[in-house]
């Protein structure tokens, strides 16, 4: 991989112990992918969950800061292990080691927005950019649905957030975003629970070849699409998709593919009804636990819950968790959004998850969500899982 | 000390010596627990295997981006493999193995990595790419 003199330097230590230790990372990368060079970065999203990175990683991000290294792009922040308010605050020894986390990655100049779904709070990157964002299920919205480019980033992204720099390879290459696998959709998916399962049944079929979706019809909100992505992501390792007619490199199908298509997969209700068999684990409607907002909840999410809601209450011994950023839960208390969701017993959780909190949810514990990617990700832990539509899991939890 | 009898691309320099701890299927090092070095991962050759101090062999690195700070978690204990010696190298692996210092060789063959069999003792240079019989 060619550097410049500039890059060079950085290299060598000449930008401070911070740069070097992120061109580090970022010529290992390039040197392992043959990538040709490093390309600037408009924006990266940078993970920093307790749960992922551990007292090294929280060490790590205030020895940066400490030594006076600076992003050299604006950076957001990913999701938390405890609430946002409680990491400020540092009231439990777990919170303030969060917390500690959260205050160097500011002082390095991060925006603390703390979520999985920044684009709700209008964190988006533009068509065309390049981009270094983390978090699997923002890959394929940059990518697909924004016309962005970026690969599924890890710790990368916080040496991308102090370089600006990225090597070129994978999804900045026009070669390495074209469609090699055409899924036909002949059931439309309908809810966010549908296009949940819909990511999941692709996700597991495209065995790590880029998707080609036609026949979603009527195009998604942008809900739906995430939905689909942050499934897709958990299922598979693809950085991107196309949906021909809805996402922007996707205007025709010879354009998904850059030529000819393969023969489709049929998707039909069958398939999505089977991908629910598959991963459900229990009975939704014995839910003790609700989980909604994987991804975090968009405010026509929350109202949608609310009204779902309205004229029942959560059951004694029954939870019922709404997950979503400290911007859509501000909106939804003027909204009165959140008291109508309080009032009915649902907690409204901002900046963290119930998958990356410290505090964890016994084994065995009968989950359900109206998301396939919290189920996976819970399933993992060792609960009941359960994948139904949010009126269902609503139900499951709240009586009249 | 003996001559190389596995090659590739060094991505991160340093010399390491230990036991190979090998596996046929990738492993994904976000499953390593950082209080342990122990592996858990079901049905990985390597489940349960303690695999601190040893030189992971192995075709690739797959799973969680957690990977990379469990690698740092894991070094800073005194807990991380010696050495890292693969096929393919994915970004939370090179992120992880910069991060942790732990050589890390990538591009390594199939047929050089059979020759890295379970136990044997050898010498990692990260910087060079090569692994010698010790």
């Amino acid at each position: 991989m060619k550097l410049s003199a500039r890059e060079r330097a950085m290299l060598d230590g000449a930008a401070g112990p911070g740069a070097r230790l992120a061109m580090r990372i970022l010529d290992a990368v390039g040197r392992a992918h043959d990538a040709p060079d490093l390309i600037p970065v408009r924006s990266a999203h940078v993970g920093l969950s307790l749960s992922s990175l551990g007292e090294a990683g929280v060490a790590l991000l205030e020895s940066l800061a400490a030594g006076g290294a600076r992003f050299a792009v604006p950076a957001t922040t990913n999701v938390l292990s405890v609430e946002q308010d409680e990491a400020v605050a540092g009231a439990s020894p777990d919170a303030a080691l969060q917390g500690r986390a959260l205050a160097a990655l500011v002082r390095l100049g991060a925006t603390p927005n703390c979520s999985c779904n920044p684009f709700v709070q209008g964190h988006a990157p533009r068509a065309g950019e390049a981009v270094a964002w983390s978090e699997s299920a923002s890959a394929p919205f940059v990518n697909a649905v924004l016309g962005a480019r970026t690969n599924r980033e890890g710790a990368t992204a916080l040496a991308s957030a102090l370089t600006g720099l990225t090597p070129r390879y994978g999804m900045h290459l026009d070669e390495c975003r074209r469609g090699a696998v055409l899924f036909r959709v002949n059931a439309p998916p309908g809810d966010f629970a549908g296009f949940s399962l819909l990511g999941a049944a692709i996700g597991r079929r495209c065995e790590g070849r880029i998707p080609v979706l036609v026949g979603v019809r009527p195009p998604p909100s942008r809900d739906l699409l995430y939905a689909f992505c942050a499934a897709l992501a958990a299922y598979s390792s693809v950085a991107t998709f196309h949906m021909v007619g809805v996402t922007p490199e996707a205007p025709t199908l010879a354009a998904a593919f850059a030529g000819a298509a393969p023969p489709a997969i049929d998707v039909d209700e069958a398939m999505l009804r089977g991908e629910a068999a598959r991963i459900n684990r229990a009975d939704p409607a014995d839910a003790e636990l609700v989980v909604l907002g994987c991804p975090h909840a968009s405010l026509d999410q929350l109202e949608e819950i609310a009204a779902l809601l309205a004229g029942r209450h959560v059951a004694a011994g029954r939870h019922l968790l709404v997950h979503t950023n400290a911007d859509v839960r501000e909106a939804a208390r003027r909204a009165g959004t959140l008291d109508a969701l309080e009032a009915a017993g649902a907690r409204v959780t901002a900046g963290t998850c119930a998958y990356v909190a410290t505090d964890e949810w016994p084994r065995g514990t009968r989950l359900a969500t109206d998301s396939a990617k919290m189920a996976f990700l819970m399933a993992s832990r060792g609960l009941a899982t359960a994948v139904a539509s949010t009126r269902d899991c609503v139900r499951a939890v709240s009586s009249s | 000390m003996g001559t190389a009898i596995a090659c590739g691309i060094g991505l991160v320099a340093g010399i390491a010596r230990g036991a190979v701890a090998a596996s046929a299927a990738p492993v994904g090092v976000a499953r390593i627990d950082p209080s342990t070095g122990v592996l858990h991962e079901p049905g990985q050759p390597l489940d349960g295997r303690a695999l601190a101090g040893r030189v992971l062999v192995c075709p690739a690195g797959k799973g969680s981006s957690s990977g990379s700070y469990i690698l740092l978690n894991l070094a800073r204990r005194g807990l991380a493999p010696a050495a890292i010696v693969v096929g393919r190298a994915d970004a939370v692996l090179i992120a992880g193995a910069v991060l942790g210092e732990i050589p890390l060789v990538h591009g390594v063959a199939a047929p050089d990595r059979q020759r890295l069999v379970d136990g044997l003792a050898v010498r990692v240079d990260g910087a060079e790419g090569t692994v010698a019989p010790q």
